[in-house]
């Protein structure tokens, strides 16, 4: 290997793809880029039927974009069919070969590449020794369980070392328990192998916890791409804002600006500081805050926005607070319930409502 | 992951209070049809073993018209010409059917025509073919003087291949697509894909469309009746010759060597065929 | 900038490589099949159209000059005379008689392959491959051992008779065989397989619920059965009964070896056209005919389903 690693592991630069014609035609991405460094654990995350499979299926060699164009480090792999790049995909149903052992099943892309039979069958081993399925190797694939054959599908697919491995949606089939054990799992593998993880799903939770980065897909577009901080505490839009964590969205007009905060004046009079990110500092603004960056205090509190409790709605760990500022805007704010005693606040009680410093995050759009 | 139906998962052993989906009489009008379908080939597999000549009033087990038709050199050949003909047709329709088959998995322009002319010989009666065959071969036979078997397979491949499409697409359909595109990922070629991966996982389709297009080549009577030349009588027609002369036990005999023959193909056959449980 | 267009470019390139290569390689891997299908069943369809409009040889064959004579004997028989054309009597009535045939064919196994197909659906799963095993077997082997099968029970010396005077209800076997009574008896057996598989396949995909849903609403077994059960098997009995007919419009073997040449059905006149008549352009016609009868039951059959999937739409 050349010492000198590329900058990115893989680009997707300018990709559109539509499928049928006529009034069956559907933009499956328009003008999708994307930039993956060489081992960091990259998310996509949005809807079902947001692209995201579209464009792993583009990188994998699946599908051939209208217009763009794919890169692995500088080369254009755009028209290269799957067989001849070094992209390896975890399938959403792992698409075990039925009729292959769990062994060999590993082994079969290290066979097609030709390697000798003595190398094939240390990595094999060595393959099933990273996902503990050494014991399984002579298993039938239909004999093992569902997170079982999805280490074998890891197995499978890391075998050959590949430059990046693709996950769609690979734990979406797993109950909550097991889904959260393969999440770690997941994220070990990627820091054994150092191979760049671009991995799809529809789980922000998912998303935040496990990625390096986050590419935020909606409806064929990339919304916006950054860290998983940078995503749930900077949101581009609306559409982040409320698929990743819940918001509350507040209208308003800019009153003054002072560096990166801005006074904003709420139709019920009240005036917030918000911070301004990206977003044009004039005009009428939407701003978000999220619940858990709501704090209510005691009625008529200095500092505060005079309010109503309209719903109080125990979850466990917290309370949802629904309120209603004197004026009409309307919110939700997620208290966490103390150690003894049931909720502090109830349906029809007055309350004043503060966010937090710095919650209130000015959208871009 | 069962498809099974909520109300057939009720035990329907243990009597619920209401039996909703019983109606009255049905049941014993279906019992009495299943066994009206079998008593006659049962009676006929008996007769087979009859010590008496034509009536049926039974005067004792014999294997004596076994022997008959084992020592009749005319049944003998035909039973040949069955063999040798249902074989080659079976294996010529299979193999066209399969690679049929692979080709339909994908979408092209000309793929529902493609599909309609492969079950053309399905939707129509079998005279219409065995005619239009018999004025085809007749000109052939007359422009190159040709009159061997190869008519008869010919003819006999053409209607196997619908045949055995139907259990070979069935259990294509049945493999996951996702498959050849992970071998394919996995550095595969095309051919190694298919070879490695689809290709055995078809087998059991194949030999399953194999074995069908046997059996209804070897059980052909119409068309084999107009195409063959005099002198290649198949074991079908030879038997619907003699059966406009007095109907030995004989045939009954044939009859029932030939049952057992395709009863045993055709659980093999259902052995191979894929359970109609997978739907997802 | 100019990457990104030679890019695109190429990709759309890449797109249009790879479908037009699918195409090549899907028409080849077919291209077996459709020779053989060309050569052993369209081809053969279209050589049978020509000749009908050609002239009989005098020893079977034709002889190559354009007539419609054949399609003019379908119907019309030339007089005694020579030069009185009347209507071909003995043609209509076989034509009339298949269709009569055909219909009470359908009847009776609709009769019997209901009860079969709503038992066999209505059993818990591993029982229901078995009965349905049952009724597979048959389906796929000899139509003409089944056919002798019936023989062997109506024959003069057959199972029947022999019980029959046997038992004493009779002195002298009945008459059984050679008659139209014995071709449908022949057909509706053979047939029967043809009806329960199709009717089987729509009663199995019920929702017993609605079964349930119709006693809620106070109706009675036998409004369950004909407001609910019947409507819902639509598509099955469509089918099945288009089978049947379809079937026994053609059929050759059964009223062969059952019925005498005062049952002869359509397919029995082609093949007698083809072997004793030698007239070939006729037997060819006639086969256009029936061709045709199929073509115009099966276009009804798959508007009705076509009709059927919009409604579930």
């Amino acid at each position: 290997m050349a010492g000198k690693q590329p900058a990115t592991a893989i680009e997707a630069r300018g990709i559109s793809k539509v499928f049928g014609s006529g009034q069956n035609e559907t933009r499956a991405l328009d003008d999708v880029s994307m930039q993956i460094r060489p081992n960091e654990f990259f998310t996509l995350l949005g809807p079902s039927g947001c692209g995201k499979t579209t464009l792993l299926r583009m990188v994998a060699g699946f599908e051939v974009p209208n217009s763009g164009a794919v890169f692995l480090g500088d080369e254009d792999i755009t028209g290269t069919p799957p067989n001849r790049r070094p992209v390896n995909t975890v399938f959403q149903n792992h698409a075990l070969f039925p009729h292959l052992s769990v062994a060999r099943n590993v082994a079969f892309g290290l066979e097609m590449l030709g390697k000798p039979r003595k190398e094939i069958s240390d990595t094999v081993a060595r393959m099933l020794a990273l996902v503990r399925m050494e014991q399984f190797a002579n298993q039938a694939t239909n004999q093992i369980s569902k997170s079982q054959k999805l280490r074998v599908a890891l197995a499978r697919a890391l075998a050959p070392r590949p430059e990046a491995l693709l996950l769609d949606e690979p734990l979406i089939a797993l109950d909550h328990k097991l889904r959260k054990e393969m999440q770690l799992e997941l994220k070990r593998l990627q820091a054994e192998t150092g191979i760049a993880f671009v991995f799809a799903t529809q789980d922000q939770q998912e998303a935040l916890t496990m990625s390096d980065r986050i590419a935020v897909m909606n409806a064929g577009h990339m919304i916006q791409i950054g860290s998983p901080e940078d995503i749930y505490s900077r949101p581009s839009g609306r559409f982040v804002a409320s698929f990743i964590g819940e918001s509350n969205f507040f209208e308003g007009t800019v009153q003054s600006v002072k560096g990166d905060v801005a006074d904003i004046r709420m139709p019920s009079g009240h005036i917030v500081t918000a911070r301004l990110g990206a977003a044009k500092p004039e005009g009428s603004v939407t701003f978000a805050v999220r619940p858990e960056h709501v704090r209510l205090e005691q009625f008529g509190v200095a500092g505060t926005m005079p309010a109503k409790v309209t719903q109080a709605v125990y979850s466990g760990t917290d309370t949802h607070c629904h309120l209603e500022l004197d004026g009409g805007e309307r919110l939700v704010a997620r208290l966490q319930n103390a150690a003894s005693g049931g909720p502090a606040y109830d349906k029809g009680m007055r309350a004043g409502v503060r966010f937090d410093e710095g919650a209130a995050h000015v959208l871009a759009d | 992951m069962t498809d099974e139906h909520p109300a057939a998962a009720l035990p329907t052993g243990k009597r619920s209070i209401f039996p909703v989906k019983t109606i009255p009489g049905l049941s014993a009008v279906a019992v009495i049809s299943i066994a009206v379908l079998y008593a006659p080939v049962f009676a006929l597999v008996v007769h087979s073993f009859h010590a008496g000549d034509s009536g049926a009033l039974w005067q004792g087990f014999s294997l004596k018209w076994y022997v008959a038709a084992l020592e009749n050199r005319e049944v003998r050949e035909a039973f040949m010409r069955s063999l040798t003909v249902a074989a080659s047709a079976s294996a010529i329709a299979t193999v066209a059917a399969t690679m049929a088959a692979v080709a339909r998995t994908r979408t092209f322009p000309g793929r529902t025509a493609i599909h309609l002319l492969i079950n053309q010989p399905v939707m129509m009666p079998e005279i219409i073919m065995a005619a239009a065959l018999l004025i085809v071969f007749a000109s052939i036979k007359a422009a190159t003087g040709y009159a061997g078997l190869g008519y008869l397979i010919l003819a006999h491949a053409a209607f196997c291949v619908p045949v055995a499409y139907l259990p070979v697409r069935a259990r294509l359909e049945s493999i996951d697509l996702n498959l050849e595109m992970a071998a394919a990922d996995l550095y595969a070629t095309p051919w190694q894909a298919f070879r490695r991966i689809t290709l055995p996982l078809m087998a059991p389709g194949i030999a399953a469309g194999a074995i069908l297009a046997f059996v209804i080549s070897l059980d052909d009577v119409i068309i084999s009746e107009f195409v063959k030349a005099a002198g290649q009588d198949t074991l079908p027609t030879y038997m619907l010759g003699q059966l406009r002369q007095t109907v030995t036990p004989e045939i009954n005999a044939i009859s029932t060597a030939l049952i057992a023959l395709t009863a045993i193909l055709l659980c093999i056959f259902f052995v191979l065929s894929p359970t109609r449980e997978r739907k997802s | 900038m100019a990457t990104m267009e030679t890019s695109a470019s190429s990709a759309s390139n890449h797109e249009a490589l790879a479908n037009s290569r699918r195409t090549r390689n899907s028409w080849l891997l077919s291209l077996p099949a459709v020779l053989l299908l060309l050569i052993g069943a369209s081809g053969p369809l279209l050589v049978l159209l020509v000749c009908s409009f050609l002239e009989p040889g005098d020893y079977g064959g034709v002889i190559w000059k354009p007539g419609i004579e054949a399609w003019f004997k379908t119907i019309f028989s030339d007089g005694i005379g020579g030069d009185a054309i009347q209507l071909a009597d003995a043609h209509l009535l076989i034509f009339w008689r298949s269709v009569k045939v055909s219909l009470l064919t359908v009847l009776v196994t609709f009769a019997l392959g209901f009860p079969t197909a709503y038992f066999i659906a209505t059993r818990p799963r591993p029982q229901r491959t078995v009965w349905l095993f049952l009724i597979t077997i048959p389906f796929w082997s000899s139509l003409l051992i089944r056919t002798i099968a019936i023989l062997e029970m109506i024959r003069g010396e057959g199972v029947i008779n022999t019980l029959a005077i046997w038992i004493g209800f009779i002195d002298q076997p009945m008459q059984m065989l050679h008659t139209e009574g014995a071709v449908l008896l022949g057909m509706a057996y053979v047939y029967l397989p043809l009806m329960v598989l199709p009717l089987h396949a729509s009663i199995e995909r019920f929702d017993f619920r609605l079964l349930e849903a119709g006693y809620d609403l106070y109706a009675n077994r036998w409004q369950v059965f004909r407001r609910i059960v019947l409507p819902l098997a639509g598509p099955g009995i469509v089918a099945g009964s288009i089978l049947v007919f379809v079937s026994s419009l053609g059929a050759y073997v059964t009223p062969r070896v059952l019925g005498g040449d005062e049952s002869a059905m359509i397919a029995s006149l082609i093949g007698y056209q083809f072997s004793q008549a030698e007239n070939w352009p006729l037997g060819a016609a006639l086969a256009i005919l029936l061709l045709a009868a199929v073509a115009i039951v099966l276009v009804i059959f798959i508007r009705t389903l076509c009709a059927e999937r919009a409604d579930d739409r």
